[in-house]
C-alpha cells in the first residue's frame, strides 16, 4: 500500500524526530515496507564526535555541551530511526549524571547505546550493565559478598528485562549475590586514593556459593544471569516485556496481547535483534491504524526539537538544558530509575506552563526568523492551511483548524499588524503539534 | 526538574462530568475546565497539611536542645549553643537563639516538638535515609512511592489538591503511583495564561481553549483539555503571585503557600523545601549563634512566622505545618566546624490545631550508639500516623503498610468551615461569569438548536 502524505508524516513523527515537508515528500508514494526500511537504514548517519569535544570542562558543563550537541544532532539528523531509538534506550536504561557525577561515563554509555542499540538486546544489556555509569548509578559498585547491594539486581529484572511481578524477592537476593564483585575499582592505596571508576571483577568479593535463581540452583555469575533472562527460563517474559515497551514507545500505549505475542515471538526468532523488532512494530497494522495517529504525546525533547527545526534554530538560539529542566526532561538526568513516562506523564499543569511559556516566547522571533510572514494577504482558509502545513500536519482535527482560521480572520480584520506572529503562536498550541 | 504523575482515569471522569446536552446532542463544552477551579473553591472546611522539608539533615540537637546540660556541653564543645540568648521551652530544652518567633508560638501552645524521631532501620547513606524517611514503608525495601504520595493515590483531588511550592520538582514523599502533584514555580505571574489584561491574549486563550474539542483522537482531545486547564490554573493562582515571592527565598515561598491556602483552591497537602542543612562545614562561625546553621534557622523562623501571619484567621484553624528533615547529625563535631550525618532528629508540628509541648523521650546523651549517634526513641512512622489519622482522616495502615499508634498532638475534630471572604466571592463570581460566557458563546457557534 502506497503511503499518502499524512501516513508519511506519521511515520517520520514516530520513527524520526518529525519530518520536514521535503523529507515527507520523499516518502510519499513508497510502500510501507520500503518506507520503513528507509528509516531503518542508518548507514549515512553522521559519525559521533570524540569525547575530547566535551573534555576539559567542568563536569556539569560537559553534560550541557553533550545535551546541546545531542539536540543539534536530533535537529539536523536524517529522518532515520537512530535518534528516536536513542530516546527510548536512554529512558529504558535510565542513568543520571546527577548520581554518577562523571559525564565521561555517561558519554561512554551514550556511545554504547548508539553502537549496540540496533543489534542483539543480549549484547546491549551486557554492555550497559557492565558499564561504569550503570554500576555506579544502581550501586553495584558496592555490591560485595556478605554485604549485598540489591539495587541493580532488582532493576535489572524489573526495569531492564522482565518487569514487575515476574520474579520473587528470593530471586533479587540471588541475583544480587550473582553480581557481587562486579564493581568499580574505586579508591585504592595503589592509586593514591584517587577514585577510579573503571570496571573490575574482584573474585574475593564475589559470592562463589550456590544460589537459587528462577528455581535453578547453581553457582550463578553475572553474565549467566543475563543469558538466563534473555534465552533461558525468562526468555518469554523478557521478550514480552521488551516488545511491549518498544511497541508502546513507537505505536501507541495500549497494544493487544496478541500483537505483543507475535512481536515477542519474532524477537526471539530473530536472536533478539532490536532493529528487526522496531521494524516489526512499524509494520504492524496497528501502527498505521487511525487509533495510532497522534496517539502519543511528544516528550519535551521531541517537542522542542520539532519546533526548533521548523524555526531554523539550533542550540545556539536557545538555553536548551534550562528549558528542558522546566519541562521536566533533562537528557542524562532522568528523574528516577524508571526513566520518563509517556502521555499523561507529560501533561502535568507545571509542564504545560513551561511548554506554553516557551512557545509564547518564541512567537517574538517569528519576524526575525521569517516564520509565516506571508499570511496577511491570503484568505483565512489559505492562511490557516499554510500555518497547519508549516508544522507538517496533514490530517488536522476540525476544531484545531477552525480555531486557527477564526483567529486569522479576526486578526486580519482587527489587528493586522499581529499577523506576523499570532497565527504562528497559536499554531504551536495545536494538539496535533504537541502529539506525535 | 518537574515530576508529576497523573491519573488519566480520574481526570477524564472529571472532564466528562461537565459534558452538556443541548438540542439532544451531547456537546462537550470546553469551559467546563473552569468548573474545577470553582468547585475546588467551594470546599473550605477540609484540613490542610503543609510539609516543610529541611533538606540535607538538620541538626536537631542544636535546633532545640538541652543547652544547659553538661553532657551536651561536653560532647558538642565549641559547637554547643549557649543558653544565654536561647529561648526556654520545657523538659530542659531551649530553642536556638534564632528561633525567637517559633519559641513565642511554642509558649502560646501551638508548637509540638517530637524528639528522638528516626528510622529504626536506617543506615547512614544519605540517599537511602532520605528514601526511607520519605517513603516510610515498614520494611527495609526501597519503595518507589512516598507516604504522602500513597495518601494522594487513594484521595482524588483537583489540580491544586497537592502542591509542591517553588518549582523545584515534586519531593519524593509526595510521589505516588497515580498521585497528581502540581509543581508551582514562584514566578507564577509570568505563567502563560495568567495575564488577561490584553484583548489579544484573550483571543489567543479562547482559540487555545477550543482546539482539540470534539477530536476523534482521544489524545488530541486530552492535550487540548490540558492546555485549557493550564490557562485556567494560571489565572487561578495569579492573585497569589507578586514579584516579592520569587525573590525572597523560603520566606517568599511560605507567604505564597499561605496565599494559595487563602485562595481556597482545594489544596489539601503542600510542600515547601528549605535547602542547605547538610552542614559538614562551617555549621557554626565562631560560636553557634553564627554560621550556616544559625542563618538557616533564622530564615526558617521568619518564614514560618510570615506563613502564619499571612493565613486568614479562619484558615489558620485548618492548617497544620509539619517541619521535618531526613535525619539528624552526629553529636560530636567533625574537624571542620561542622557535623556529619547522624540519626535521630526532631520534628515540629505547628498550628492552631496543635496541642503544644514536648513529645517523646530525649535520646540519652550518656548512651550514644556504637557510632556515637543518638539512639532513636520514636519511629518516624508514628509522627506520620498522627498526621494521617488525626488530621487527614486516614487509617495509617492504609498508607504505612502497618498500623502505628498516633501521638495525642492534634485536636479533634477538624474545625468548622471558615466564612467565604468577599475577595473569594468576587473571584468565584468572575469565574462563574466567564464560564457562562464561554458556554453560551460555544453553544451559539456550535449547537444548531441554540
Amino acid at each position: 500500500m502506497a503511503l499518502d502524505r499524512p501516513a508519511a508524516a506519521h511515520l517520520l513523527r514516530r520513527a524520526g524526530m518529525g519530518g520536514t515537508n521535503p523529507q515527507i515528500a520523499d516518502f510519499f508514494g513508497l510502500t510501507r515496507a520500503e518506507a520503513v526500511d528507509r528509516v531503518l537504514d542508518t548507514s549515512s548517519n553522521p559519525p559521533l564526535p570524540n569525547w575530547s569535544q566535551f573534555g576539559g570542562l567542568e563536569d556539569w558543563q560537559a553534560q550541557e555541551a553533550i545535551i546541546e550537541w545531542w539536540v543539534d544532532r536530533m535537529i539536523s539528523a536524517p529522518p532515520t530511526i537512530e535518534e528516536k531509538l536513542m530516546l527510548f534506550l536512554h529512558s529504558h536504561f535510565a542513568t543520571a549524571r546527577d548520581k554518577v557525577e562523571d559525564t565521561r561515563l555517561m558519554w561512554n554509555q551514550h556511545v554504547a547505546l548508539r553502537q549496540f542499540g540496533m543489534g542483539s538486546f543480549r549484547t546491549l544489556l551486557e554492555k550497559i550493565s557492565f558499564g561504569s555509569a550503570m554500576l555506579i548509578y544502581l550501586d553495584n559498585e558496592s555490591n560485595v559478598a556478605g554485604a549485598e547491594q540489591e539495587n541493580f539486581a532488582r532493576e535489572l529484572m524489573e526495569l531492564h528485562t522482565i518487569g514487575h511481578g515476574r520474579f520473587e524477592e528470593s530471586d533479587v537476593v540471588s541475583m544480587a549475590r550473582a553480581w557481587t564483585g562486579h564493581n568499580t575499582v574505586g579508591r585504592t592505596r595503589e592509586n593514591n586514593w584517587q577514585y577510579d571508576p573503571a570496571y573490575i571483577f574482584r573474585s574475593e568479593e564475589h559470592d562463589h556459593g550456590q544460589k537459587t535463581l528462577f528455581g535453578i540452583t547453581r553457582n550463578w555469575d553475572a553474565k549467566e544471569t543475563l543469558d538466563e533472562l534473555c534465552f533461558g527460563v525468562k526468555a518469554n517474559e523478557m521478550s514480552d516485556f521488551v516488545a511491549r515497551k518498544v511497541f508502546q514507545f513507537f505505536a501507541h500505549t495500549n497494544p493487544a496481547q496478541s500483537v505483543v505475542d507475535q512481536l515477542a515471538a519474532n524477537f526471539r526468532a530473530n536472536n533478539l535483534n532490536m532493529k528487526l523488532l522496531v521494524r516489526d512494530v512499524l509494520l504492524t497494522d496497528d501502527f498505521w491504524s487511525p487509533e495510532a495517529r497522534y496517539a502519543l504525546v511528544k516528550s519535551p525533547v521531541e517537542f522542542m526539537v520539532d519546533i526548533m527545526r521548523r524555526c531554523g534554530m539550533t542550540s545556539e538560539d536557545e538555553s536548551v538544558r534550562w528549558r528542558m529542566s522546566l519541562m521536566g526532561m533533562v537528557l542524562m538526568d532522568p528523574p528516577g530509575v524508571d526513566g520518563w513516562g509517556q502521555n499523561d506523564y507529560w501533561l502535568s499543569t507545571a509542564m504545560t506552563w513551561a511548554k506554553s511559556n516557551w512557545t509564547n516566547n518564541l512567537k517574538w522571533r517569528a519576524d526575525d526568523r521569517n516564520i509565516l510572514q506571508d499570511l496577511a494577504d491570503l484568505t483565512p482558509d489559505e492562511a490557516a492551511d499554510r500555518v497547519i502545513h508549516f508544522f507538517s500536519i496533514y490530517d488536522v482535527s476540525r476544531q484545531s483548524r477552525l480555531q486557527i482560521r477564526d483567529l486569522i480572520e479576526v486578526t486580519q480584520r482587527d489587528r493586522r499588524w499581529a499577523m506576523s506572529y499570532e497565527p504562528f503562536a497559536v499554531g504551536m498550541f495545536m494538539p496535533e503539534v504537541q502529539c506525535a | 526538574m518537574t515530576r508529576e504523575t497523573t491519573s488519566s482515569i480520574v481526570d477524564r471522569r472529571r472532564f466528562l462530568q461537565g459534558a452538556l446536552v443541548a438540542g439532544g446532542a451531547a456537546v462537550a463544552v470546553p469551559s467546563i475546565l473552569a468548573d474545577e477551579v470553582a468547585a475546588a473553591a467551594a470546599a473550605t472546611s477540609d484540613t490542610i497539611l503543609v510539609t516543610v522539608t529541611l533538606a540535607g539533615g538538620n541538626d536537631g540537637l542544636n535546633t532545640i536542645g538541652p543547652f544547659t546540660n553538661s553532657a551536651y556541653r561536653q560532647l558538642r564543645g565549641s559547637m554547643a549553643v549557649s543558653p544565654n540568648n536561647a529561648h526556654v521551652a520545657d523538659n530542659g530544652l531551649y530553642f536556638h537563639p534564632q528561633l525567637r518567633r517559633l519559641a513565642t508560638r511554642y509558649r502560646r501552645g501551638e508548637v509540638a516538638v517530637v524528639q528522638g524521631v528516626g528510622e529504626p532501620l536506617a543506615d547512614r547513606s544519605h540517599f537511602l535515609n532520605l528514601a526511607r524517611w520519605q517513603s516510610a514503608m515498614p520494611d527495609s525495601s526501597v519503595s518507589r512511592t512516598g507516604w504522602l504520595g500513597r495518601w494522594l493515590d487513594q484521595t482524588p483531588l483537583g489540580t491544586f489538591g497537592a502542591l509542591a511550592v517553588g518549582g523545584r520538582g515534586v519531593p519524593f514523599h509526595m510521589v505516588g503511583t497515580n498521585a497528581k502533584v502540581t509543581d508551582l514555580p514562584t514566578y507564577g505571574n509570568a505563567l502563560y495564561g495568567s495575564d488577561t489584561s490584553d484583548a489579544r491574549d484573550r483571543v489567543m486563550y479562547r482559540a487555545i481553549r477550543r482546539m482539540g474539542v470534539g477530536a476523534e483522537q482521544p489524545w488530541v482531545a486530552r492535550v487540548g483539555e490540558v492546555n485549557a486547564l493550564a490557562i485556567d490554573a494560571a489565572q487561578a493562582v495569579a492573585p497569589a503571585m507578586t514579584d516579592d515571592v520569587s525573590r525572597d527565598g523560603l520566606n517568599g515561598e511560605m507567604i505564597l503557600a499561605a496565599r494559595l491556602i487563602n485562595l481556597n483552591l482545594g489544596t489539601r497537602v503542600m510542600n515547601v523545601g528549605h535547602n542547605g542543612y547538610d552542614t559538614h562545614d562551617n555549621q557554626i562561625s565562631g560560636n553557634a549563634e553564627q554560621g550556616v546553621h544559625a542563618e538557616l534557622l533564622g530564615e526558617l523562623d521568619q518564614a514560618l512566622d510570615s506563613f502564619f501571619s499571612t493565613l486568614t484567621p479562619a484558615n489558620a484553624q485548618r492548617v497544620v505545618v509539619l517541619v521535618y528533615s531526613e535525619f539528624g547529625r552526629r553529636v560530636e563535631p567533625n574537624g571542620s566546624a561542622g557535623t556529619d550525618h547522624g540519626t535521630a532528629s526532631k520534628v515540629f508540628l505547628i498550628g492552631r490545631p496543635v496541642q503544644g509541648g514536648i513529645y517523646g523521650d530525649a535520646p540519652p546523651l550518656g548512651q550514644l550508639d556504637n557510632r556515637g549517634d543518638l539512639r532513636i526513641t520514636m519511629d518516624l512512622r508514628r509522627v506520620y500516623a498522627t498526621v494521617l489519622e488525626n488530621w487527614l482522616e486516614t487509617p495509617s495502615s492504609a498508607v504505612l503498610g502497618a498500623s502505628y499508634s498516633s501521638l495525642n498532638i492534634l485536636r479533634q475534630p477538624p474545625p468548622p468551615a471558615p466564612p467565604e471572604s468577599s475577595d473569594l466571592r468576587d473571584r468565584a463570581a468572575r469565574i462563574r461569569a466567564r464560564r457562562e460566557d464561554n458556554r453560551l458563546d460555544y453553544l451559539r457557534q456550535h449547537s444548531p438548536t441554540f
